[in-house]
Order: C-alpha cells, then structure tokens, then sequence
C-alpha cells in the first residue's frame, strides 16, 4: 500500500507540485494584495457594506464575517479557493482509480497480493495528504503575511477540508461510472453545485444592519464550500462545522470502498447499453461530434442552471436591497454607471457564463489532444486523418459548443427574468450571453496553437490559461494588479453586458485575434507529425 | 498429482450477455496448461474469475484450492500474471512499472531481473508511453518472470511479440516449468500450445468443448493420406473426402479405421504414400465447424 502510494506520488509529482503550490500561492500572493490595497479599516468596512448589500457580489464573491483584513481576505478568496482545492481532489482521484481501472492498468495491480481496494486506499490518502499539504502551506503563508494565526490555521483547514470532502466525492463518482471522464463530469457537478449552493444562500443572506455580516440562507448549509464560510475563520470561529467535511468524505468513502470490495474489475454501477450494429457515422466530424455531444449537452444543461440562476435570483435579491432605502440609494448609485441593479447583477453572472464557454469549447481541442495520445488519431491517417484535420473537426465543435452554451445560458436567463416580471430584458440578457464569446474563444484559439506546438502541453497548459484567465478577470482590478498585467486575459476587455452602452471594438479585435490565432494553429498543425 | 486450478460449471453474465456457459477447468500441479479458444470465447473472463479480479454468476472454481474472490489476496502471493491488452503509465519508464510490480508481489530476485532484461532485449529507461505493444508487453512478462511464483498465468502473452522473443518467451516458461511451478497459458496461437502444452482445453462460446493431451485429442480426430495407388478406397468405412490431385488420391481417414485402410491400401499396391498426423489447427477448426454447423 505504501508502495502504491508513492508510485501514485511519483506519477503526480509535477501535476500535484503545481496545484498545491498554485492553490496556496494565489490564496497567499491574492491576501497580500488585499492587505496592502485595504489598509485602512474604513475602506474595508465600505467595501463590505457595498458587498453586503449586492447579491452579486455575495453570489460570485462570499459572505462578509467582519472589517478585519483577514475575514476582508476571506470574503473575497475562500470560495475560490474551496474550488481549487476540491478540483485537485476530484481530477486526482479519478486520475488513479477509474481512468486508470478503464485503461487496463489496475489489472496489473489487482493480480498481486494487495487486496481488492488497495489502489482506492493509496489514491484517498494521497487526496487527503495533497489537501492538508494545501491546507499547511496556507496557514503559514497567512500567518506569514501577519493575519493571526488562529484565523489563518482555520481558513486553511476549512479549505483542505472543502478538498478533503470532494476526495471521498470523487472516489464514489469513480465508482458509480464505467469511465474516467464520465467519473470527472459527476464529480465536477458536484463541485459545481457546491459553489451554486452557496451562490444562491449568500446571495439570499440578510445583511446586518450595519453591512458588515451577512447571514447566509440556508442553501449554503448543504455545500462543503459553504461549510468553510460558516467555520468564521476570521469571525467568531466555529471550528466543529469543518467536521460536516469528515463526515461527508467519511459517507462517501465508505460508500466507494463497499462498492470497490464488491464489483467486478471494470465493472460501475452503470451499466452499458448495445450500440448500433450499423454505424451512422460517415466523417471524420461527424466522429468528433459523435464522440462529443455528450459533453456538449452537459456543458449546456450547466449553462442552463447558471441562466436560471442568473434570471430567478435577480429578483429576490433586488427586492432584498428595495427593502433598505438608504442602501437601495447608495448600491444604485454606484451600479449607476454601468445601469440598473438588476442589470449589473445579471452581468456579473453572466460573466461565468463566459468561462463556462470558454471551458466546454476548449475541451473540443483537449480532446482532440487526447484522441492523439490514445492512438485513435492513427486509426483515422488512413483516410486522410491526422493532426491539421483533427484540428479543424475540433475547432468547428467548438464553435458549436460556444453557441450552444451561450443560446442556452441567456435564453435561460431571459426566461428567468422575464418570469420574474422583467421582460424587458429578455433580449438584453440573451445578447449578454453573447456578448461573453469572443474572450472565450481566445482560450480555444490559444489552446489550438499550443496542439499544434507543443502537443504534449496542450491538456495542462489549455486549462491553466482558462484558470488564470479567469481568476485575472475576477480579482485583477480588485487587486489593482498593473493594467498590463490585467490586460493579458480577454475576459477583461468583455463589456459589461447588459449594460447602458456596449463597447463593441474589443468584441471584433478579440473575435478577429481568435480566428487569426485559429486558423495559423491549424495550418503549423499539418505539418507536425503525430505525438503519442 | 494436486490440482492447482479447478472449475466447475462456471457462468458469468453480464448483463444479457453470456461471457461464460457451465465452463470446466483443471489444471494439475506441474504441468503447462493451453487454453485454448476463437476471440470472444471466455478465456479472459474465465482467466479473471480465476484471479478475483470478477466474481462468478454460478458454479464453482478453486485455485490452490481456495475460493478466488474472497481469498484472492492469499492466491496473488502465489500467482504471476500478464493480462492479455497490457496497458501502463506512460509517465514511468519501464524499468520503474517492473520494480512496482514485481515490489508489490515482494520483490524481484536482482539476477532475473538483469538477465530476463537482457534476454528480452529491453531498454528499461524509456517512458512508458513511447514503449510499442511489444514492448509493453515485455514489461508485463519481465515483471512476471523476474520473481518466482507457484502459479504463471498467461493471457495471450505473446501477442506482439516477434518469433525470437517469443522463444526468449517459451524458455522461460520451460525453465519456471523445471522449478516444478504450474502454468496456464491461454492462447490462440496454435504452435505455441503444440510446443509447449502437456495438456489443452478447448472452449468455445463460454463452455469446455474438449480437454486432454494433445495424443487424447488427436484420437478425436482424422489422420490425412495422400497415396499413389490403384486402391479404391472410397467404399472402405471410416474413409472421407476422397479427392485427387493429379496422381495422387487424398483422403481422411478415422483413427479407428486405419487399420483396413492400410490393409486395402498394401493389396492394390502403393507407389507413394504420406500419412500426415492432424495438426492443432485441425483439431481447433474441427471444433469450430461442428460447433457452427
């Protein structure tokens, strides 16, 4: 066992490396930043009277615990990094137990004398060991910076245990679904949700009068990531609710382990259909797509709940607001400039719409990646397959994936919106959506490039940028980060939409850099030979 | 002699499908055991019940006469495996994934493990995901190899392998064969079964269709004459398929009828006569036929 831990260690050195250090390195570089740009007590208190009484801000940010500079930096980070955390223990996971089950390589494992669940023990403890690594290096990066060890030790391990909970997610997922993919997707809703779970109670909280708590509703009770908010790291600190993370790693753990002692190898708990006998597929885009779509329509059915979400809160909240003048006054001013409340509130979610574009259409390249390295690009050489025409197929998938989250996020949101007594900004809504492409298809364009030039970096590389590219785009100007660096990520230069007027220049350079970028990965792509 | 490895009426099903039919298996203690069988017959599957790695639906099986699902543990401490479609890290090199898994079965003995790298012709450095499938499945076979066990069971192994490592392959399993330790090779590669097998199973479909020596199964099967002679032979019993070629007549004949056959054949006179033994491959497609007639 403890040598399957270390192969397991061995095989994620770099991989993991990255993550925890990338996790607790933007926790610790993003609450410097914070210290330094709100130095002073009163600017933190307004900024938090501001958060306290736009939903938006409570939805895409967390919920204020006080004017401390740590409870500041916990408001603004924690939720991210409860995300980052919980997506290192889901890919993980999966990456050792059902991608390599699928591949065939716990066969081998399995015939030597280490039992049944061996494998699924090494690779839990190696979740747990990489999030308390997460969890360490956090505490002392925060204590370092000068916030009390207390509240840094309790923020690091209410992330670790957000990551720790998503370990035993992700070993059950791994057990319910037949393939590693598959196993990502559920677990990855799973994380989704927990983030929209907390979305939904922050946004729905009840401000204290003097705008510097905020209470969440009880939506944010059911998500491991809201879990961590309600510990107080830097408020009155509740320690106990971290347990909630043990208990439901422990339930779903249990559940994986009964599950693994008690199946076939290979075998999920879903089980598979017969296929055709004929095939209907006659292209080699017709292939991608056939093997895509599946991934398109939970892309979109992600894009729908993120609409719906977008459209049906806007209400509640605004009524919320509405119901304290003086606040209403001062939050309307403020959104003044961009326009109404409710508009600015819509954007903001609008802009996760975005990245949620910019991911599905940059898994169409990655899988196109992984086709390669799995050795079907090969099959297909023969009848004139390879890279630049594999390139091409993904890229017109993604294309259509961009539409399709897009047509679906703000026909959702309109919907919802119209539902809600608006209807005047169902088309706003809809065109917001839009609006959100052109930075999204950047990532897709980049990603194409670096297929075609470093195909092995593509998987990796394509969903750093993405990651970057958003966490620039959500924290750069609150940070004050140099408007150069700001500007590297396309999602900056998205017009906030709806809006009063909306620019639309950096809409047509960015779509005309995205195509350039595009059309060049695929003609470099032709020329290189196939990478395993 | 002990069994090693007993099954009896083993089905498995998945689902609707039908992977294994009342399937019957014994190997005794010492000997190489082919079995045999078209893609799709059950090898694997049976292969994997043997291991623990898939429970069975019905019937019962033993190896070392324990029960493979529950005691599977005890039985890996005894078994060295190569499954048929070898599949490995691609960031470790081979060198690392060898020492992983012979460590795991409690490591590997250091002089097998140098001499099956050099007798494999193997270059232990590279990264798993540039090894081609016969190198992959060098890997799995020197892991196998490069530690002592009671039991070897190969699924195919020398799929991808070309003719000289796959005699590199049958020496070793001559020499674990000395050591006194008991194999099960599955296969459907003929020649390696005739060479090596004391002993073969033929299933078909998820069910046995034969077991025995090769000499027992030969009884079961027509020996091919081609003569030049004035004989005719095709009224004699126990004779088929009469045909000429050019001068020569061509004919099957039953085991037990041989006997009149050479008889008629010596009083009408032969100028040539070759009496050839059925090979493997005729005894397999004799199964096959009758089975899918």
């Amino acid at each position: 066992m403890l040598r399957l831990l270390r192969a397991q260690a061995r095989r994620d050195r770099l991989q993991l490396i990255i993550w925890i250090l990338g996790t607790s390195l933007f926790g610790v570089a993003s609450g410097s930043a914070v210290i330094k740009e709100f130095g002073d007590a009163k600017g933190r208190e307004s900024l938090l009277q501001l958060a306290a009484f736009n939903p938006a801000l409570l939805a895409i940010r967390g919920t204020p615990d006080g004017s401390s500079t740590g409870a500041v930096i916990g408001f603004e980070l924690f939720t991210y990094l409860a995300v980052l955390a919980a997506l290192m223990s889901t890919f993980l996971v999966v990456r050792h137990s059902r991608a390599d089950e699928e591949a065939g390589r716990w066969e081998l494992l399995r015939s030597t004398p280490i039992g049944r669940a061996s494998a699924l023990t090494a690779t839990v403890i190696l979740g747990v060991l990489a999030n308390l690594a997460i969890a360490v290096l956090l505490t002392l990066g925060f204590t370092a910076t000068g916030l009390p060890f207390g509240g840094s030790l309790l923020i690091g391990l209410a992330t670790g245990g957000a990551g720790i909970a998503f370990v035993g997610v992700a070993a059950l997922a791994a057990q319910v679904a037949k393939t590693g993919r598959v196993a990502n997707t559920i677990a990855g809703l799973g994380v989704a949700l927990a983030w929209l779970l907390r979305a939904l109670g922050d946004a729905l909280g009840t401000p204290a009068k003097n705008g510097l708590h905020v209470t969440s509703a009880w939506p944010s009770w059911l998500s491991p990531i809201g879990w961590g908010q309600q510990a107080h790291p830097f408020g009155q600190p509740q320690p106990w609710i971290l347990l909630l993370d043990l208990a439901l790693f422990a339930v779903t753990a249990s559940a994986a382990f009964a599950i693994v002692r008690q199946r076939d190898l290979g075998a999920g708990l879903v089980g598979d259909r017969q296929g055709r006998d004929h095939g209907r597929v006659g292209s080699s885009f017709g292939l991608a797509w056939r093997l895509q779509r599946g991934g398109v329509i939970a892309w979109a059915g992600g894009a729908a709940v993120l609409g719906l979400f977008a459209g049906g809160l806007a209400k509640p909240a605004i009524d919320a607001i509405k119901g304290n003048p003086s606040v209403a006054v001062a939050v309307e001013a403020l959104a003044g400039k961009g326009g109404s409340l409710l508009e600015t509130f819509v954007a903001a979610i609008m802009a996760f719409l975005g990245v949620l574009a910019a991911g599905a259409a940059l898994q169409a390249v990655l899988r196109t990646r992984s086709e390669e390295s799995d050795g079907h690009t090969e099959l297909l050489l023969a009848g004139r397959g390879g890279p630049g025409r594999s390139l091409t197929d993904a890229l017109g998938i993604a294309v259509i994936s961009l539409l399709v989250v897009a047509a679906v996020g703000g026909l959702a949101a309109g919907a919802a919106l119209a539902g809600a007594g608006h209807p005047e900004l169902f088309w706003p809504a809809v065109g917001a959506a839009f609006v959100q492409l052109p930075a999204a298809a950047i990532f897709t364009a980049v990603a194409a490039l670096v297929f075609a030039v470093l195909p092995r970096a593509t998987v990796p590389l394509g969903w750093s940028l993405l990651a970057l590219g958003f966490l620039l785009g959500q924290f750069g100007s609150l940070f004050k980060l140099p408007k150069a660096v700001r500007d590297i990520s396309p999602f900056t230069h998205t017009p906030a939409a709806p809006g009063a007027h909306i620019d639309w220049a950096p809409l047509l350079v960015m779509t005309a850099i995205a195509v350039v970028v595009a059309v060049f990965a695929t003609a470099v792509s032709r020329r290189r030979d196939l990478v395993s | 002699m002990t069994i090693i490895v007993e099954a009896s009426g083993l089905s498995k099903s998945f689902g609707r499908v039908h992977a294994l039919n009342g399937l019957d298996l014994s190997v005794t203690g010492g000997e190489v055991h082919g079995f045999l069988g078209p893609n799709g017959a059950g090898k694997s599957t049976t292969i994997r019940i043997l291991l623990g790695l898939m429970k069975a639906s019905g019937g019962a099986a033993a190896v070392f006469g324990l029960d493979p699902w529950t005691r599977s543990v005890d039985i890996h401490r005894r078994v060295a495996y190569v499954p048929g479609d070898v599949s490995l890290w691609p960031t470790l090199s081979g060198g690392e994934i060898i020492d992983l898994l012979t460590s795991l079965r409690g490591g590997a003995d250091k002089t097998l493990r140098s001499s099956l790298i050099q007798d494999f012709e193997f270059n232990p450095r590279t990264k798993a995901r540039d090894y081609s499938k016969g190198n992959r499945q060098k890997v799995a076979l020197i892991a196998a190899f490069a530690r002592p066990a009671d039991l070897y069971v190969f699924d195919e192994p020398t799929s991808g392998l070309d003719p000289v490592m796959e005699s590199v392959f049958r020496r070793q399993v001559e020499r674990v064969k000395k050591d006194g330790a008991t194999i099960l090779l599955s296969s459907h590669i003929l020649s390696e079964v005739e060479e090596l097998c004391d002993r073969v199973t033929i299933i078909r479909s998820g069910t046995t269709v034969e077991t025995g020596t090769l000499a027992d199964l030969r009884h079961l099967t027509r020996t091919t004459f081609t003569a030049v002679t004035a004989a005719d032979v095709s009224k004699l019993p126990g004779v088929y398929e009469v045909r000429t070629e050019g001068e020569k007549t061509v004919f099957d004949v039953d085991t037990d009828a041989m006997q009149p056959v050479l008889a008629a054949l010596a009083k009408s006179g032969v100028t040539a006569l070759t009496v050839a033994p059925p090979s493997l491959e005729q005894l397999f497609l004799s199964h096959y036929e009758t089975q899918n007639a």
